[in-house]
C-alpha cells in the first residue's frame, strides 16, 4: 500500500498541481469531502453560495454553453428557463434551511418531467439534491429516491455522461448505501462511459467507507495505470478506510505518508482523521488533534465540527458533544447547517443530541418575535418521536425562551400529520398547563375520519374527546360526526352504544338543525312538538329559515310557526312571541332573494293568511322594515298580507301622539254633523287607513264623503287598491281623480303601480291609456321607473300573458317612455323560453334586432338551443348574427352559449379559430356574468381556453378569477402545496390584494413570487397601485424603488402614483429624491401626464421643510423672472405650495412667500402667485393676511387682472379703505357703481366710508348714512364673520 | 388556536356575503374566548373565525369588527394578543382604497 503511494509521488510532482484550483474543483463536482459524509452538502465553496448548489450553478454554465450549439434555440431557452427556475427555488431552500424537503423536491422532478425531455444539467441537479440535502428522509429512501429519478429520466431519454454517474456516486456515500464498486464500473462501462479521476476517487472512498482497503488499493491501481493524480480527497478517503478496519495506527501514518508524497495534510484530512477518533469516542485524540489543527494555519469551519459532533452521536459517544459545541464559533451560515444536522439527527433518532444543538443556536431570544425550533418539533413529530419526550423537548423551549407556544405548534403538526395519540397526550399536557382545549383541536382528526365514512374512527376522536374533557358542539355533530354516517337517524344510536352521547341538549340540537336545513320540516314539527329541553328560540332562528326555504310545505310552516308563538316552551319570555315571531318573519325575507320571493309569492301570501286564521300577530315597527324589503325586491302586493299580522292593540297604546282611525272617524262625524269643512280630517283619516292596508274602510269612507275627497286623499286611495291588486277600484278612482282635477299629477311610482294592475288584470287598454297620459302629462322618468318597467314586463312574461307583455312593451317603446334596449326587450323573449318554444325564442330576438337593433337573451336562446340540440335552428342564429354583427361577434355567442352549457370541447374549438381576437368587453360581460352567479368551474375553463387567444388580457381574466376564489386563501393553499403560480396569477392577486388595502399579504404574495419566478413583474397597474400603497404607509424608499422598477420595465405608472410620491417626499423634505424622481422621468411626463409644476411646488415645499426657505424662494424667483421660463408665468401655479405652508403652519415660510408674490407682482408685473396665494389665505380662513396682501398697493393691477375678484367682499372693503385712505372719491364711486350694478350686498362699513368720503369731498351721499360709528360696524363685521351662520 | 393567525379589525360591517347556505353556526368556544379578549378594548360587533371544513383547520385568518374607530385603536396599540397560548397577530382593515384613477383634489390644483 505505501509502497503504491509513494510511485505517486513523480505523478504529482511530475504534472498535476498538489491541489486542483477551486474552480476546477468546482466544476468537477467537488472532489472534496469524498469520505464518510453522510451530511452536510458542499465543498468550502459554502460560505459563499448555497452549497452544492453552487457547484451546480457554474457546471450549468458549462453546460449550457455546449447545449447552446447542440439544440434548437427555442428549445434551448425553455430548457433553461426550467433549470434556472429548478435551481432557484432549490437553492432557495437551502440558504434558508439547509436542506431541501422532500415535496419541493418531488415537484421539481415532477415538473422537470412534465416539460418533455429534461436536459443532462437538470438531470445532474436532481440527482445531487438526493443526499445531505435530504436530512428528513432516512437514509435509504434518499437513495431509492435517486435511483427513481434516475430510472424515470433515463426513460424519458436523458443522455447520462461521467458527470451523473460522479454525481450518483456521491449519492450514495452521502447516503451510506452499500454497492459493489465493480458492478458500478461495469455498468458505466456498458454505458460506453469512460470514469475520470473522480470517479476513481469516490470508488476509493466507497471502499474506504466499509473498511476495505484492499478494495480501495485495486481502484489506486487503475489511477496509476492511467496516469491519474492522487490528489488529498484520496488520502483523506484513506484515512477513514484504515479507520473503518480497525487499524487507527495507519490511518494516522497516512498522513505522514501524505507528506512524504509532497501533500501537505489540509482541513478534509484532518477532518477525516477527526471523524477517525470521534467514531472511536477517543475524545482525547479528538481534543489533541483540534489543538493541532489551531496551532497551524489551517482552520476547521463550524460545519466541520458539526460533522464530528454526528460521528460522535451516531457511534453511541453523546456525552461528548457538549465539548465539541464548546468549540463552535457560530460563523455566518452557521444556522442553516445546524438545522440540517437536527434534523438528521432526529431522523436517525439522536433526537436528544438534536435538541441539546439546538438549544445552543445562537438565535435571539428577548424580541420574542420569532420562534425558533419548530423545524424540529415537526419532524420529531414525523419520526414518531414520543410524546413524553415532545413534552419535555416543549417545556425547556418556553423555558430557554426560543419558542414561546411550542406545545400548541406541536399539537398543530400532530393534527396535520392526524397523530390521535400524540395528539391526545399534548392536549393533555396543554391541559396540565392551564391552557384550554378548544373543541375544534379535534376538528382535523375527525376530518381525516369523515372523509373515509370511518366510523370507528369518529368515535375514538368523541371518546378522546370526552377523555380531555371537552364536549362536542353543534360544529362538531353536523360538519364531521353526522357525515361519516349514511343517516343523521342512525347516528344517536350508535353513539349511545358506544357511550358517547353527551347528556346535554346539544346533540339534539344538532340534530335538529342538521334536518332542517335539508328541509325535512315534518321532522321539525314533531321535534318541536315532543321536544323536552330548553331551547332557546333564537338558537333555532338560522336553521328553522333554511329549513323553510328548502321546502315549500305552507302547511308545516304555518303549523310551526304557530307552535313556535303559542307553545310555553319556545318564545313566551321576553320580548314575547309576537316579537319572536316578527323578526322571524323579518329574517326569513330578509334571506331570501328578490327573485325567491317574486317567484314564491302566493306561497308566502298563503302563509300569512294562515298565520292570520292563527291570530298569530307581529309588532308594527317589523311590519315596517318587511314591507321596505318587500318594496325593494318588487313585490309589494304583498305587503298588505303583511299588514293584516300588525298587533293593533300595541300600536294604540304605544302611539298616543298619532291620532288613531277612530278617533279621527268620530271628529269627522262631529265635524260633518256641525256642517264644518271636512277636507283635511277626511285626508288625515284616509292616509291613516292606507297605512294601516284596510282597504275596505277607506272606500267606505270614499264613497260616504265623496264630494270632500281632495287630490291627495285620491292619490293615496289609489296606491291602496294597487298594492292589494284592485284593478277595479283602482281604475273608478284614477277616473274619478280626474274628474275632481284633469292637470292633477301622481308620482311616477303610482302610475306605475297602476300600469302594473291594469296590466295584471288584462285591462290593456286602460294601462296604455296610463302610459299615454305619462308621456302627455311628461311624467319624470328614472333610471328606476325604467326597472320597474322591466318587472312589470318580465312578471308578465314568467306568467305567459303574451298580448300584456307585447303589447305593453309597444307602447312604452312607441310613446318613447324608454329607449330600446336588450333588459326591457327581454321579456318578449322569455315568453317563449319559458314555454320551451325556442323557434319562436329566436324569431322574437331577430325580430328585436330588426325593430330596436337589440339581441335580447341571444345568449341564453342559443344555451337551449344547444342543449335541445336543435343544430338548424342553431345555423339560422348564427346565420343572423353573422350577417348583422359580423362573424366575430357570432363566434363569441357561440364561445360562451358552449362554455356555458359545459361543452367545453367545442368551445375550444370555436376560441381557437383562425383569426378571432380577444373582445375585452365581451370576454368581461361573460366573467362578470359568471362571477354573480358565482359559476367557479365555468370561469375557471373560460380562463383556460382563452389562453392562446390573440391580445387578450391575461390579467383581467385572472382577476376575474380571483374575485370569485376566495385569492388570499387559494394562494395559501398554492403555496402550502408548494405549487407556483404564473407570473400574471400572482400579479392580479397582488393587485387584487392591494386593492382590498392587504399590504402585508400583496407583499407575501410578491416575496413568494420572486421566489419562485426568476424576473417576477407586476404590471402597469399593479405597481402603480403598489406605489400608492407604499407611499400611504409611509415606506417611501420602497415605493420609490417600485417606481424605478417599473419605469426600468418601461411601464407607464400612473399620474396619480407619481405625484403621491413626489408629494410624500416634499412632506419628508426629501429633495434629492425628488430629484431623482424628475430625472427617471425625464421625457415621460407627456404620457404620465405630470406637470412641471408638480416638481417646482413640491421641490420649494421640501426646501422650506429643511429651513432653506430662502433658497426655495429664491428658485422660483429666478424661474419667473429670468427671461427664460420653462413654465409660462400665466402657468405658474403654485396653489398647492402655498395651501401646504400654510396648512402644515410654516408661519415664516407664509411670510416670506408673501413678500415673494407681492415682490413679483410689484416690481416683476407677475400676478399669478399673489392672486394665487389671496385665494389660499381666504380658503384658509385667514382673512386678515388675505386683506393686508391686498392693501400692499398691489389692487388695481390685480383688480384689472381679476375683475371678479371684486365681488369677495373682503375684496371690496378693503380697497373701499385705501380709496379712502387716498381720498380718491372718484375711484370710490366708480367701485360703488360696480358694486351695485352688480346687485352686491354692501355692508354697513363700506357704506359708512363711502358716505364720509364723499361728504368729506362735499358730494352728495346717494343713500342714509349708517347712523353709527365705524368702530360699530367694523366690530358688527367682526362679529358677523366669526358666527358664520 | 393552535397555529397562528392574523385578525384583521376595522369597524365597518364586511360586505355581505353572497347567499349565504350553509347552516347559520353557532359560534365556537374559542370564538368566544377571542369576543372576551377584545371585550377588554370595546364592544365587538362580529367575531368571524372561518373554518376550513376540509381539512378541520382554521384558515389562517380572522376578522374582529369593533363598534368605533377608538376601540380599534385601543386593540391595536396593545403588543401582544395571547390568546390559548399563542400570539395572534393583529392588523387594522383599512376601507377600500380608490379605485383607478380618481383625481382628488390634491391632484388637481396645481
Amino acid at each position: 500500500m505505501a509502497a503504491l503511494l509513494r510511485s505517486a509521488r513523480w505523478l504529482l510532482r511530475a504534472g498535476a498541481a498538489p491541489r486542483l484550483p477551486l474552480s476546477l474543483r468546482l466544476l468537477a463536482g467537488g472532489a472534496s469531502r469524498l469520505h464518510a459524509a453522510p451530511f452536510l452538502p458542499a465543498a468550502r465553496a459554502g460560505p459563499v453560495a448555497g452549497g452544492l448548489l453552487s457547484q451546480a450553478r457554474l457546471y450549468a454554465i458549462a453546460v449550457e454553453k455546449k447545449n447552446y450549439l447542440q439544440e434548437e434555440p427555442s428549445s434551448h431557452r425553455k430548457n433553461a428557463s426550467q433549470f434556472d427556475w429548478a435551481l432557484m427555488r432549490l437553492d432557495n431552500s437551502v440558504r434558508r434551511t439547509g436542506r431541501i424537503p422532500k415535496t419541493l423536491l418531488q415537484k421539481v422532478f415532477d415538473n422537470t418531467c412534465h416539460s418533455g425531455s429534461p436536459g443532462g444539467n437538470q438531470a445532474l441537479l436532481l440527482l445531487r439534491s438526493c443526499g445531505s440535502l435530504l436530512p428528513e428522509l432516512q437514509l435509504s429512501e434518499r437513495t431509492e429516491f435517486a435511483h427513481r429519478i434516475w430510472d424515470k429520466l433515463q426513460k424519458l431519454g436523458t443522455v447520462y455522461d461521467v458527470s451523473h454517474y460522479n454525481a450518483l456516486l456521491k449519492v450514495y456515500l452521502q447516503n451510506e448505501y452499500k454497492f459493489s464498486p465493480t458492478d458500478f464500473l461495469a455498468k458505466m462501462e456498458e454505458a460506453n462511459i469512460q470514469p475520470n479521476r473522480v470517479t476513481y476517487q469516490r470508488l476509493i472512498a466507497a471502499y474506504c467507507n466499509v473498511g476495505d482497503i484492499e478494495g480501495a488499493s485495486k481502484i489506486l491501481g487503475f489511477m496509476k495505470t492511467k496516469d491519474l493524480p492522487i490528489t488529498e480527497a484520496v488520502f483523506s478517503a484513506l484515512v477513514t478506510g484504515h479507520a473503518r478496519a480497525g487499524d487507527i495506527e495507519n490511518a494516522e501514518n497516512i498522513l505522514t505518508v501524505m507528506r512524504e508524497a509532497g501533500i501537505e495534510p489540509g482541513p478534509d484530512t484532518y477532518l477525516a482523521l477527526l471523524n477517525a477518533y470521534a467514531e472511536k469516542g477517543d475524545i482525547d485524540h479528538v481534543k489533541q488533534t483540534l489543538e493541532k489543527v489551531k496551532k497551524s494555519d489551517l482552520y476547521l469551519m463550524d460545519r466541520d465540527l458539526l460533522q464530528i459532533i454526528f460521528s460522535f452521536s451516531k457511534a453511541g459517544y453523546s456525552q461528548y458533544v457538549p465539548e465539541i459545541l464548546e468549540k463552535i464559533t457560530y460563523e455566518r451560515r452557521y444556522i442553516p447547517d445546524a438545522m440540517n444536522l437536527i434534523l438528521l439527527l432526529v431522523t436517525e433518532k439522536l433526537e436528544d443530541t438534536a435538541f441539546q444543538i439546538l438549544l445552543a443556536c445562537p438565535v435571539s431570544r428577548e424580541d420574542n418575535l420569532n420562534d425558533f425550533g419548530s423545524f424540529f418539533l415537526r419532524h420529531c413529530v414525523t419520526m414518531n418521536t414520543p410524546a413524553e419526550k415532545l413534552q419535555d423537548y416543549c417545556k425547556q423551549l418556553k423555558e430557554s425562551q426560543m419558542h414561546t407556544s411550542p406545545l400548541q405548534f406541536t399539537l398543530h403538526c400532530a393534527l396535520q400529520a392526524n397523530k390521535t395519540d400524540l395528539a391526545k397526550a399534548l392536549m393533555k399536557a396543554l391541559k396540565e398547563e392551564g391552557f384550554p382545549v378548544r373543541t375544534h383541536y379535534f376538528w382535523p382528526l375527525l376530518a381525516g375520519h369523515q372523509k373515509e365514512k370511518n366510523v370507528q374512527g369518529i368515535i375514538e376522536v368523541l371518546k378522546a374527546m370526552n377523555e380531555v374533557g371537552v364536549n362536542p358542539d353543534q360544529e362538531t355533530y353536523i360538519n364531521y360526526v353526522f357525515p361519516s354516517f349514511d343517516s343523521v337517524r342512525s347516528v344517536r344510536g350508535v353513539l349511545q352504544e358506544n357511550g358517547c352521547l353527551p347528556e346535554n341538549n346539544v346533540f339534539s340540537q344538532a340534530e335538529f338543525r342538521s334536518e332542517a336545513v335539508t328541509g325535512n320540516l315534518s321532522y321539525v314539527l314533531s321535534f318541536l312538538e315532543s321536544n323536552t329541553l330548553p331551547f332557546s328560540f333564537a338558537s333555532l332562528r338560522g336553521s328553522l329559515i333554511l329549513g323553510f326555504r328548502r321546502s315549500m310545505d305552507i302547511n308545516l310552516w304555518s303549523k310551526i310557526t304557530e307552535l313556535l308563538y303559542k307553545d310555553g316552551r319556545y318564545c313566551q319570555e321576553p320580548p314575547g312571541p309576537t316579537e319572536a315571531v316578527g323578526y322571524f318573519l323579518y329574517n326569513l325575507i330578509d334571506s331570501m332573494s328578490d327573485s325567491e320571493v317574486q317567484a314564491k309569492e302566493e306561497r308566502l301570501r298563503q302563509y300569512f293568511h294562515q298565520l292570520k286564521e292563527m291570530n298569530v300577530k307581529i309588532p308594527e315597527n317589523i311590519y315596517r322594515g318587511i314591507r321596505n324589503l318587500l318594496d325593494s325586491y318588487h313585490v309589494p302586493e304583498l305587503i298588505k298580507d303583511v299588514n293584516m299580522l300588525v298587533d293593533r292593540e300595541k300600536i294604540d297604546s304605544r302611539k298616543t301622539t298619532q291620532l288613531t282611525s277612530s278617533v279621527l272617524e268620530s271628529t269627522l262625524e262631529k265635524l260633518k254633523a256641525e256642517n264644518q269643512p271636512i277636507g283635511d280630517v277626511l285626508k288625515q283619516l284616509i292616509l291613516v287607513l292606507c297605512s294601516e292596508e284596510n282597504m275596505q274602510k277607506a272606500l267606505e269612507l270614499k264613497a260616504k264623503y265623496e264630494s270632500d275627497m281632495v287630490v291627495g286623499g285620491y292619490a293615496a286611495l289609489i296606491n291602496l287598491c294597487c298594492r292589494h291588486d284592485n284593478a277595479e277600484d283602482a281604475l273608478n278612482l284614477k277616473q274619478e281623480f280626474d274628474r275632481l282635477d284633469p292637470s292633477a299629477v301622481l308620482d311616477t311610482s303610482k302610475y306605475v303601480g297602476l300600469v302594473k294592475v291594469l296590466g295584471k288584470h288584462g285591462k290593456l287598454q286602460d294601462a296604455i291609456n296610463i302610459l299615454k297620459e305619462m308621456k302627455e302629462k311628461d311624467v319624470l322618468i328614472k333610471d328606476a321607473t325604467v326597472l320597474s318597467f322591466f318587472h312589470i314586463l318580465n312578471g308578465a312574461a314568467l306568467r305567459g300573458e303574451t298580448e300584456t307583455v307585447k303589447q305593453l312593451h309597444k307602447a312604452i317603446m312607441t310613446l318613447g317612455l324608454a329607449k330600446p334596449s336588450t333588459a326591457l326587450s327581454s321579456p318578449l323573449v322569455t315568453l317563449y323560453l319559458e314555454k320551451d318554444d325556442l323557434s319562436a325564442a329566436l324569431e322574437v330576438t331577430i325580430d328585436c334586432y330588426e325593430k330596436y337593433k337589440v339581441l335580447p337573451r341571444i345568449h341564453d336562446v342559443l344555451c337551449k338551443l344547444i342543449e335541445k340540440g336543435e343544430t338548424d335552428l342553431i345555423q339560422k342564429a348564427m346565420n343572423f348574427v353573422s350577417q348583422e354583427q359580423g362573424e366575430m361577434t357570432m363566434l363569441y355567442d357561440l364561445f360562451f352559449a358552449f362554455l356555458q352549457t359545459g361543452n367545453y370541447k367545442e368551445a375550444k374549438k370555436i376560441i381557437e379559430t383562425p383569426g378571432i381576437r380577444a373582445r375585452s368587453s365581451r370576454l368581461q360581460w361573460f366573467c362578470d356574468r359568471c362571477i354573480s352567479s358565482n359559476q367557479v368551474e365555468t370561469l375557471e375553463k373560460l380562463v383556460e381556453l382563452t389562453q392562446k387567444l390573440f391580445e387578450c388580457d391575461r390579467d383581467q381574466l385572472y382577476y376575474s378569477l380571483l374575485k370569485l376564489y376566495n385569492a388570499y386563501s387559494i394562494f395559501l393553499k398554492a403555496h402550502k402545496q408548494n405549487i407556483v403560480l404564473n407570473n400574471e396569477t400572482y400579479g392580479s392577486l397582488i393587485k387584487l390584494l392591494l386593492e382590498k388595502d392587504s399590504f402585508l399579504q400583496a407583499m407575501q404574495v410578491k416575496d413568494v413570487a420572486e421566489t419562485h419566478i426568476k424576473g417576477f413583474t407586476l404590471n402597469d397597474a399593479a405597481n402603480s397601485l403598489l406605489i400608492i400603497t407604499q407611499v400611504r404607509r409611509d415606506y417611501l424608499k420602497e415605493a420609490l424603488k417600485t417606481l424605478k422598477t417599473a419605469l426600468d420595465l418601461e411601464q407607464t405608472p400612473s399620474r396619480i402614483a407619481v405625484t403621491r410620491l413626489i408629494q410624500a417626499c416634499a412632506l419628508k423634505g426629501d429633495v434629492e429624491s425628488i430629484q431623482e424622481i424628475q430625472k427617471m422621468v425625464n421625457g415621460l411626463e407627456d404620457s404620465i401626464g405630470l406637470s412641471n409644476m408638480v416638481f417646482i411646488n413640491n421641490i420649494a415645499l421640501a426646501q422650506i421643510k429643511n429651513n432653506n426657505i430662502d433658497v426655495a424662494i429664491e428658485n422660483i424667483e429666478n424661474m419667473l423672472t429670468s427671461g427664460n421660463e420653462t413654465v409660462k408665468p400665466q402657468y405658474f401655479g403654485l396653489t398647492y405650495l402655498f395651501r401646504k405652508v400654510i396648512e402644515e403652519q410654516l408661519e415664516p415660510a407664509v411670510e416670506k412667500i408673501s413678500i415673494m408674490a407681492e415682490r413679483l407682482a410689484n416690481q416683476f408685473a407677475v400676478y399669478k402667485p399673489v392672486t394665487d396665494l389671496f385665494l389660499q389665505l381666504l380658503d384658509s380662513g385667514k382673512v386678515d393676511d388675505a386683506r393686508a396682501l391686498l392693501q400692499a398697493s398691489t389692487l388695481k393691477s390685480l383688480l384689472e387682472l381679476i375683475p371678479e375678484l371684486i365681488e369677495k367682499e373682503e375684496a371690496y372693503t378693503s380697497i373701499m379703505k385705501s380709496y379712502v385712505l387716498d381720498k380718491d372719491a372718484a375711484s370710490a364711486k366708480a367701485l360703488y357703481e360696480n358694486l351695485t350694478a352688480r346687485n352686491i350686498k354692501l355692508n354697513d362699513l363700506f357704506l359708512k366710508r363711502y358716505a364720509v368720503l364723499l361728504k368729506n369731498a362735499g358730494e352728495p351721499v346717494p343713500f342714509t348714512e349708517p347712523p353709527e360709528s365705524f368702530e360699530f360696524y367694523a366690530k358688527q363685521l367682526k362679529e358677523s364673520r366669526g358666527n358664520p351662520l | 388556536m393552535i397555529c397562528s393567525m392574523i385578525l384583521f379589525c376595522d369597524t365597518r360591517r364586511r360586505q355581505q356575503q353572497q347567499q349565504q347556505d350553509a347552516a347559520p353556526s353557532e359560534p365556537c368556544d374559542y370564538e368566544g374566548e377571542l369576543r372576551e379578549h377584545f371585550a377588554q378594548f370595546g364592544h365587538i360587533r362580529k367575531c368571524i373565525i372561518p373554518f376550513d371544513k376540509e381539512t378541520g383547520f382554521h384558515r389562517g385568518m380572522g376578522w374582529i369588527q369593533f363598534s368605533s374607530e377608538e376601540e380599534l385603536q385601543n386593540a391595536l396599540q396593545q403588543e401582544n394578543h395571547i390568546i390559548d397560548g399563542v400570539k395572534l397577530h393583529i392588523q387594522a382593515q383599512r376601507p377600500k382604497i380608490l379605485q383607478g384613477d380618481q383625481t382628488s383634489d390634491e391632484e388637481k390644483d396645481f
